[in-house]
C-alpha cells in the first residue's frame, strides 16, 4: 500500500515569524490606504469666507509647477493658516507650496547658515526685527518695491497702505547705508504674519472669587496678584513666566519689565561706536528681583517654561494671570484652544505702558531662484482677508489697520481697541541696530535663567549680562571706549 | 599578457589596446576612487576648517579676516569653556561607565534560555534605532514637571515632590544621563552579547567543575576574555558622549545658564547661532585633541595590559 507523503509541518519560530510579518504588512497596508483615503476625503476645504476671492487673483502671473519653500516660526500659528491654504494656493497660482515650521532658535540658524552659504533652503524667510540688522542688514534680500509695483504680480487692491505704519517701521523697511531699521528706507519684508506688543491676560472669574478689584497698575501689584490667585491645592497657580534658557526670558520677561520701569539699554553713539550696555542699572536689578519673586507663585517647572508653555498654562486654565506677547496670548480666547475663552480679559502691563513691541515680515532671499512666485506667495499671505482670518481663527496679532477696526474682530477678541494702543506706544527692543542682536538676546537669557534657578543672586546675574554684553559690543567694533 | 586577457576575457588579443595594458600596470588607477573621496570628503574638510579656525567672520560684511591662534586663545580664557568641559566629562564617564555595566547585565541577562528571546532581544535595541533629536523630544514630555510620567510615578510610589528635572541644577546633567543610558545601553549590549557568544562553553563547565562561584567566573574569565568587546564600547561610546548634542538641543538648551551644556552644543551655539565660525571650529579642533589625548592615555595604560 502507497504510504501518504507526510504533510509538510512548518515549525513553530517559521509560523509565528511568517505571521509577524504578514500582520506587519497588513497594518501597514491598511494604514497607508487609510491615510490616502483620508488625505482624499480630508483635503483641505476651505470654507467660503477663507477663500481669497478669485478676483483678486485674476489677471496675475501664475507659477505652475513651481515649488515654494517657506519657513515660519513654531507655537505662534503663523504657519497655521497658510498650511490649511496649500490646495488653494496650487489652485490660485500653480504653486506647490511647502510650509515648514521651526523653533525661534532652530530658524535662525537655519535661515542665517543658508544666507552664509549662498544656499537659502526658503524662498519665503520670515524674519523677526531684532534679526534685521544681522540677516537684512548685509543687503542679503531682495527688495520688493519692484514686486509690489508690477501690476503682473500684486492686485491694484492690495492697499499696502492699511498696514500698521508703525509695524511697517519697525520690520518692512532697512537702510543700508545708515544701518537701522523704518523709513526712509527700503522696503525688504511684507508685514505679516504677525505684530505684536504685549499684554496682561488675567482671569477674571478667579479675580472676582478671590476680591482683586483691578489689574495691577505696577509689578509689585503684579506680585501680590499672583500671590492672591496662587491656590496650587486647587490646582490653579498664581501666574507663569519664561523662566527657562530661552531667547523670550530677555525679550519678554526682563526687557517688558526693564523698559516698563524706565530702564535703558544702551547709551553713547552707535556712529562714533562709542556704545555703552546698562544690563546692570537699578532698573536690570529691580526687573530680575521681580521675576525672582513670581517663582513662588508659579508651577515647579516654571524654570523650563518658554512662551508656548505659559499660554498653554492659562489656556488650559492652570494660571490667574500672565503676560505675554498678544499674538501668543490671544489663543486664550479661542474656543477651540482655550478652557477658558470666556473668563479671560486683558490689560495693559504695568509700568509707564510701553511694552516690546514685536512681529515677523516675510522676504526672499537673493540667493533663492523663484523669486516672483515667492512674492506670489507673500502676497497670498498679506491681503486684508488672510491678516483678519489669522486674528479670527488664532487670535494672532493683526498687521493691517483695517483688521483692527473690523467689528467681528472686536467682537471675538475684545481687547484689540487696548491692543492697537499698545502697539502705537510700544518700542523695539533696543539690540536691533547690532549685527550681534541675536547674541545680544541670548547671552543675557543664560544669566537671567541662572537667577531664576537661584545659582546667581539678581544682582550678580546683572552682572554677568553685563560683562557678557560689553564682550559682545567691543568684539563687534561698537565699544572702542572698552 | 594579451594572450592571459584573452583567456580570461575572451577579448582577441588584438583588441587589447595600449590603454588596457597601462591600466593593468598601474595601481594607482584603483586606488583612485577612494583618494578622490577622501580628499573631497575628509582631507579638504579638515584642512578647510583649520584654516577657518584661524580666522574670524564678519556678520555685517560677510567677510573673513585672520586672527592666528586668536580663537584658541578666546576658549582657554572664557570660564564658560571650563563650565562646558567639566560637564562633558561627568556626562561622558557617567554614561559610558554605567552603559558598559548595565549593558553586561543585560548580555549576561540574555544567555540564559528563556521564552521570547528573539522579541526581547528586538525590543532592547529599539531605542539605539531612534533618532537622537526624536528621543530627546520624547524624555522632554518624560520629564515635564506638569504632565510627565516620571514626577507622576514617584509621587505616587514614593511620596516624592515634583522634581524639576529639565530647570535645575544638578538634575539637568542627570536627565541628560538618563536620556543617553536609555538610548545607548543597547549597543554596549549588542557588543557585549556578541562577545559573550565566542566564549567557549568548555572553560565555563570547567570552572564550575572546579567549584568557581559565578562571581569567580564573571571575574576571572568572562571579563579577561571580553576585554577586547570592552574597549570596544568604551571607546566607541566615548567619543559619541564627548560629541553629546541632539539631546543636549532638545532636552535642556544646556540650562540653566550652560550648566548642562557640553563642548559640542557651545560649538554649535558659537557657530551657528553667533556666527563665530572662526571660534567653533577652534572649538571643534580642542575637542578632537582631547579625544586624541584620551584615547591615547587609554591606550597605553589599558590596551597594552590586554596584549600582555
Amino acid at each position: 500500500m502507497e504510504r501518504k507523503p507526510k504533510a509538510k509541518r512548518i515549525s513553530r519560530r517559521k509560523f509565528l515569524s511568517t505571521g509577524a510579518g504578514v500582520a506587519v504588512g497588513a497594518v501597514t497596508g491598511a494604514s497607508l490606504l487609510k491615510s490616502g483615503a483620508m488625505a482624499a476625503s480630508h483635503a483641505p476645504v476651505i470654507p467660503a469666507t477663507r477663500r481669497t476671492p478669485a478676483a483678486a487673483m485674476g489677471g496675475l502671473k501664475q507659477f505652475p509647477g513651481v515649488t515654494v519653500n517657506s519657513i515660519f516660526v513654531s507655537g505662534e500659528h503663523d504657519d497655521t493658516l497658510l498650511r490649511e491654504r496649500i490646495g488653494d494656493v496650487k489652485n490660485q497660482l500653480g504653486i506647490n507650496l511647502t510650509v515648514s515650521d521651526l523653533g525661534a532658535g532652530a530658524m535662525h540658524d537655519k535661515i542665517a547658515e543658508g544666507l552664509r552659504s549662498g544656499h537659502s533652503p526658503y524662498d519665503v524667510s520670515t524674519i523677526v526685527g531684532f534679526w534685521l540688522a544681522e540677516m537684512v542688514g548685509p543687503g542679503n534680500f531682495e527688495p520688493l518695491e519692484p514686486y509690489l509695483k508690477n501690476p503682473e504680480l500684486t492686485p491694484a487692491d492690495f492697499d499696502f497702505a492699511d498696514f500698521v505704519p508703525k509695524h511697517l517701521d519697525y520690520i518692512s523697511y532697512w537702510n543700508l547705508q545708515e544701518h537701522r531699521n523704518g523709513r526712509p528706507g527700503q522696503l525688504f519684508l511684507l508685514p505679516g504674519p504677525h505684530s505684536d506688543a504685549h499684554m496682561v491676560v488675567y482671569r477674571k472669574d478667579l479675580f472676582d472669587k478671590y476680591n482683586i478689584s483691578a489689574p495691577p497698575k505696577t509689578w509689585d501689584e503684579y506680585v501680590q496678584v499672583a500671590k492672591k490667585l496662587h491656590h496650587p491645592a486647587d490646582g490653579i497657580y498664581g501666574t507663569a513666566f519664561v523662566a527657562a534658557n530661552d531667547p523670550s526670558i530677555s525679550l519678554s520677561e526682563w526687557g517688558n519689565r526693564y523698559v516698563s520701569m524706565g530702564g535703558k539699554f544702551y547709551s553713547g553713539s552707535l556712529r562714533d561706536k562709542t556704545v555703552v550696555p546698562h544690563l546692570d542699572s537699578p532698573e536690570s536689578v529691580a526687573a530680575i528681583e521681580n521675576m525672582v519673586e513670581l517663582l513662588d507663585y508659579s508651577p515647579p517647572g516654571v524654570t523650563s517654561y518658554a512662551l508656548t508653555n505659559v499660554a498653554d498654562a492659562m489656556s488650559a486654565g492652570k494660571i490667574g494671570i500672565m503676560m505675554i506677547w498678544v499674538t501668543i496670548g490671544g489663543r486664550a480666547w479661542a474656543p477651540s484652544l482655550s478652557k477658558v475663552a470666556d473668563k479671560v480679559a486683558a490689560a495693559v502691563p504695568p509700568g509707564n505702558g510701553v511694552t516690546i513691541r514685536g512681529g515677523w515680515g516675510m522676504g526672499i532671499p537673493k540667493d533663492v531662484k523663484n523669486k516672483e512666485a515667492a512674492w506670489a506667495v507673500i502676497r497670498y499671505y498679506s491681503t486684508k482677508e488672510a491678516d483678519k482670518a489669522r486674528v479670527m481663527n488664532y487670535g494672532t496679532a493683526a498687521v493691517r489697520t483695517s483688521t483692527f477696526k473690523d467689528p467681528d474682530v472686536v467682537k471675538a477678541y475684545p481687547y484689540y481697541p487696548t491692543f492697537g494702543k499698545l502697539l502705537e506706544n510700544a518700542t523695539p527692543y533696543p539690540s536691533i541696530p547690532f549685527p550681534e542682536s541675536w547674541e545680544l538676546v541670548m547671552e543675557p537669557s543664560k544669566s537671567w535663567n541662572l537667577a531664576m534657578a537661584k545659582q546667581l543672586k539678581p544682582k550678580e546675574a546683572c552682572q554677568q549680562a553685563q560683562a557678557a554684553a560689553q564682550e559682545i559690543l567691543k568684539k563687534g567694533g561698537w565699544s572702542k571706549s572698552a | 599578457m594579451a594572450t592571459e586577457r584573452a583567456a580570461t576575457t575572451g577579448v582577441p588579443p588584438r583588441v587589447a589596446s595600449r590603454f588596457w595594458r597601462h591600466l593593468d600596470n598601474n595601481p594607482w588607477v584603483f586606488v583612485l576612487p577612494v583618494t578622490v573621496y577622501l580628499l573631497a570628503l575628509s582631507i579638504y574638510p579638515l584642512v578647510y576648517s583649520f584654516v577657518l579656525s584661524l580666522k574670524e567672520y564678519h556678520v555685517d560684511t560677510r567677510s573673513f579676516s585672520w586672527v592666528g591662534l586668536g580663537n584658541y586663545a578666546a576658549i582657554f580664557q572664557n570660564p564658560e569653556f571650563y563650565t562646558v568641559f567639566r560637564n562633558t566629562a561627568i556626562f561622558t564617564v557617567a554614561t559610558v561607565a554605567i552603559e558598559l555595566v548595565l549593558g553586561m547585565a543585560l548580555a549576561l541577562f540574555m544567555t540564559r534560555r528563556m521564552v521570547g528571546k528573539s522579541l526581547l532581544r528586538t525590543v532592547l535595541i529599539i531605542p539605539m534605532m531612534t533618532t537622537p533629536m526624536v528621543v530627546g523630544l520624547m524624555w522632554r514630555f518624560l520629564f515635564s514637571t506638569d504632565f510627565g510620567i516620571i514626577d507622576y510615578l514617584l509621587r505616587i510610589l514614593f511620596r516624592i515632590p515634583p522634581v524639576n528635572w529639565l530647570g535645575s541644577t544638578p538634575f539637568s546633567l542627570i536627565s541628560l544621563i538618563i536620556t543617553d543610558i536609555w538610548q545607548w545601553t543597547p549597543f554596549a549590549f549588542l557588543i557585549l552579547y556578541a562577545g559573550l557568544q565566542t566564549v567557549p562553553d568548555e572553560l565555563l563547565e570547567a570552572a564550575r567543575v572546579d567549584g568557581a562561584r559565578a562571581v569567580q567566573v564573571f571575574r576571572h574569565i568572562i571579563v579577561p576574555l571580553l576585554l577586547p568587546m570592552i574597549t570596544v564600547v568604551i571607546l566607541f561610546r566615548g567619543m559619541d558622549s564627548f560629541r553629546a548634542f541632539d539631546t543636549v538641543y532638545t532636552l535642556t538648551f544646556g540650562g540653566p545658564g550652560r550648566t548642562s551644556g557640553t563642548l559640542s552644543f557651545l560649538a554649535y551655539l558659537e557657530g551657528f547661532a553667533y556666527s563665530h565660525l572662526g571660534l567653533a571650529s577652534a572649538m571643534s579642533y580642542v575637542m578632537v585633541a582631547v579625544i586624541i589625548l584620551g584615547v591615547t592615555v587609554y591606550r597605553f595604560a589599558v590596551m597594552q595590559r590586554i596584549v600582555r
